[in-house]
């Protein structure tokens, strides 16, 4: 294996563990907490559905990583996606929001914001409100463009390979690497969110719509920044 | 007992990540020893020197800039090395940016790179000079702010 690959391995091992919980836990807790109110399902049923949802985000850095390489600029594509990522974010925030209602079992309380045309919030409950565990991949895929120090660290990497494929198996490795932590990290919020019930799951859904209007309001100061 | 030992911990995940990033930060600038924005930052170790400098000024996050570094041994000028810097940011585990640089003339190295921007808000970094590329440790390190 390349050198390059191996950093961006090890960047994603090391990273999991001391960067992702911290910045991206929430994002992973809010789909454990919100499948324990689905499903009377086994920990492995709880956390397929936090798989796909890797799945999906490595598949987004992997083509991002492709067009780095390919345009052999980190600042070029990046400058790009800056509004699209600042735009993720929000969403990010908006998502957690419906996850946080639909642990407290407020979901429902939502349909008149929907009748006013809130485009985003009705495609948000329809996301999470399905029983499909394969919405998650989808998930990944737009949350994988949530902007990412630690992945802007590995896409610098990337774009200095100069070519698509090189890229493409850098950021690949780099998720590659994250994923451990992050599992871990979901298997155990899905172990004891199982055995949270009532006030206990209400708690925490009230964090995780504190935490989505953490990222609503970061979204909105990084685009002032821009 | 289960679901009493499941309100703390899900609390502290949920509720422990980002939000201490303002302490952090505070705590950060502490740290810093080189005002990059006022000019190039000296350092010596032994009998070596290195003048540490990122252009254009103002240093700004996600703009492509030039990194120099000159480096003497006992005042003679070292054109034989295979430099590095490596960004990494002190308040947060960011991996690491390396920047190579190559010999322009007397001893002074430089390389193009990118100091990127983290989301949570922290603005230190810190710049190690590493004068191989497979030293562990670097030679020299600098903590700057970048606004």
């Amino acid at each position: 294996m390349e050198a390059g690959y191996v950093f961006a391995l090890t960047t994603g091992l090391l990273g999991g563990f001391g960067h992702c919980i911290g910045m991206c836990g929430p994002l992973i807790a809010g789909p454990a907490l919100h499948a324990s109110t689905q499903m009377n399902a086994g920990l492995w049923a709880r956390m397929f559905p936090q798989f796909l949802y890797h799945a999906g985000r490595i598949t987004t850095y992997a083509v991002v990583g492709a067009c780095m390489g390919m345009a052999g600029s980190f600042v070029n594509v990046a400058g790009g996606l800056a509004g699209i990522q600042n735009s993720v974010m929000i969403i990010a925030g908006l998502i957690m929001v419906f996850m946080g209602l639909g642990i407290v079992g407020l979901l429902g309380g939502t349909k008149r914001l929907e009748q006013h045309n809130v485009f985003v919030l009705g495609m948000a409950k329809k996301l999470l409100a399905g029983t499909s565990p394969l919405r998650y991949f989808p998930l990944g895929l737009v949350l994988g463009l949530l902007p990412c120090g630690l992945s802007y660290t590995v896409f610098i990497a990337a774009a200095g390979t100069g070519a698509p494929g090189a890229g493409m198996l850098t950021m690949l490795s780099f998720g590659a690497g994250t994923v451990p932590a992050l599992a871990l990290f979901g298997a155990l919020v899905a172990y004891f969110s199982s055995r949270a019930r009532g006030v206990v799951q209400k708690t925490g859904g009230m964090a995780v719509i504190a935490m989505g209007l953490f990222y609503i309001i970061k979204g909105i100061r990084l685009y002032a920044e821009m | 007992m289960k679901e009493i030992l499941a309100i703390p911990v899900l609390l502290f995940v949920l509720l422990s990540s980002p939000f201490p990033a303002g302490a952090q930060s505070a705590k950060d600038e502490g740290l810093v020893d080189c005002l990059i924005d006022a000019g190039p930052c000296a350092k010596t170790k032994g009998t070596l020197s290195a003048v540490f400098d990122i252009t254009p000024k103002p240093v700004k996050v996600m703009r492509e800039a030039t990194f120099t570094v000159e480096l003497k041994d006992g005042g003679r000028p070292l054109t034989d090395l295979s430099p590095l810097v490596g960004l990494t940011m002190p308040g947060m585990y960011m991996g690491t940016n390396r920047v190579r640089l190559n010999h322009d003339r007397d001893g002074i190295y430089r390389g193009t790179g990118v100091i990127i921007r983290c989301p949570s808000g922290k603005k230190v970094w810190k710049a190690g000079i590493f004068l191989h590329p497979g030293d562990r440790k670097p030679a020299v390190s600098y903590v700057f702010e970048v606004n």
